[in-house]
C-alpha cells in the first residue's frame, strides 16, 4: 500500500486517530483516555512503519457501493439460513479459483475479505501470479457463484481511486 | 417514544420484528453449524447468518436507546462484521493449510 505524501499524510493519520478513537469509545464506554493516547501512537506508528493508510475512495460511489453491500448481505444470510434449515440437504460444497482483476494488494484482500459475506462464497487464500487467483470455497458449485464476485469486484473497482474501473475479464 | 419513556404500539411491533428476525438468523447459523458436511460449510453458516442476525437485534434494539447509545450498537455491529469477514478467511486458510498437509503425509 502506498504512503500518502505531504498534508494528505496529517489529514489520513487524524482520520486514522479518529476512527481509533471511536472504537475506544464504544468498546470502553468513553473511559481510559490516558490509557488510549499512548495505545493510539503506537499504533499510528505502526501504520507508519508497515505504510498501511486509509484507501483514497471515489465518493461519488460510496452510496451505491453501501447499497449493493447490504443487498448482498441479506442475500447471503437468507442463502445460509433456507440451506440449513431444508428438510433435505442442499449444499454441494466444491473449490472455485477466481481470477482477480483488481491490481492493488490491499484492493484484493479487501476483496478477500468481503467474499465471505457473499451469498455461497468463502475466500481461503490469494495465490500470486499472472494474473492473481482468489481460491473460494463454494457452498453449492451448482449455483452462479461467479456473478456475485465479479459484481463486488466491479463495486471495488468504482470505490477505490487507485483502481481503474473497468469490468471483470471471465 | 413519548413523555413516559414507553415506546409506541408501532414502534414495539417493528423492534420486536427485528429481534425475532436476528433470533431466527442466529438459530439458522447455529443448525448451519451441526449440519453443514465440513469446517469451510460450517464458516459460511457462522459468518453470514450471525452478521445480519446481529444487525437485525442491533436495529430492534436501537428502538430503545438515545442517539448515542444507537452510534454505538452500530459501531460495534460494524467491527463484529469486519472481524467475523477477516477472521473467516484467516481460518478457511488455517483449515486448508492443514488439510493440504494431511494430504500430503497420506501420499
Amino acid at each position: 500500500m502506498s504512503l500518502p505524501q505531504g498534508g494528505s499524510v496529517v489529514i489520513c493519520y487524524s482520520a486514522l486517530s479518529g476512527v481509533f478513537a471511536l472504537c475506544w469509545a464504544a468498546l470502553t464506554g468513553a473511559r481510559g483516555w490516558w490509557f488510549f493516547l499512548p495505545l493510539c501512537l503506537l499504533l499510528l506508528l505502526w501504520c507508519y512503519l508497515a505504510k498501511l493508510s486509509l484507501p483514497p475512495l471515489r465518493f461519488k460511489a460510496v452510496p451505491g457501493f453501501l447499497l449493493f453491500f447490504s443487498h448482498q448481505l441479506i442475500l447471503g444470510a437468507w442463502d445460509v439460513a433456507w440451506r440449513a434449515l431444508a428438510p433435505a440437504p442442499r449444499w454441494a460444497p466444491c473449490w472455485q479459483p477466481y481470477a482477480i482483476n483488481l491490481t492493488q494488494a490491499a484492493s484484493q484482500r479487501l476483496l478477500a475479505s468481503m467474499v465471505s459475506l457473499l451469498p455461497g462464497t468463502c475466500a481461503v487464500n490469494i495465490e500470486a501470479g499472472q494474473p492473481d487467483v482468489l481460491l473460494l470455497h463454494v457452498l453449492d458449485g451448482n449455483t452462479d457463484w461467479y456473478k456475485g464476485v465479479a459484481a463486488l469486484e466491479q463495486q471495488l473497482a468504482w470505490l477505490l481511486r487507485d483502481e481503474t474501473a473497468k469490468g471483470p475479464t471471465a | 417514544m413519548d413523555c413516559a419513556g414507553q415506546l409506541s404500539v408501532l414502534s414495539t411491533v417493528l423492534s420486536s420484528l427485528l429481534l425475532i428476525t436476528g433470533l431466527f438468523f442466529f438459530i439458522a447459523g447455529s443448525v448451519g453449524m451441526l449440519r453443514f458436511p465440513d469446517s469451510f460449510s460450517r464458516l459460511h453458516a457462522v459468518t453470514k447468518a450471525d452478521s445480519l442476525g446481529l444487525g437485525s437485534i442491533v436495529a430492534g434494539l436501537m428502538f430503545y436507546g438515545d442517539l448515542w447509545q444507537n452510534l454505538l450498537l452500530l459501531l460495534i455491529w460494524l467491527l463484529v462484521l469486519a472481524s467475523g469477514s477477516v477472521s473467516c478467511q484467516l481460518l478457511a486458510r488455517f483449515a486448508k493449510a492443514q488439510q493440504d498437509r494431511v494430504q500430503q503425509d497420506k501420499t
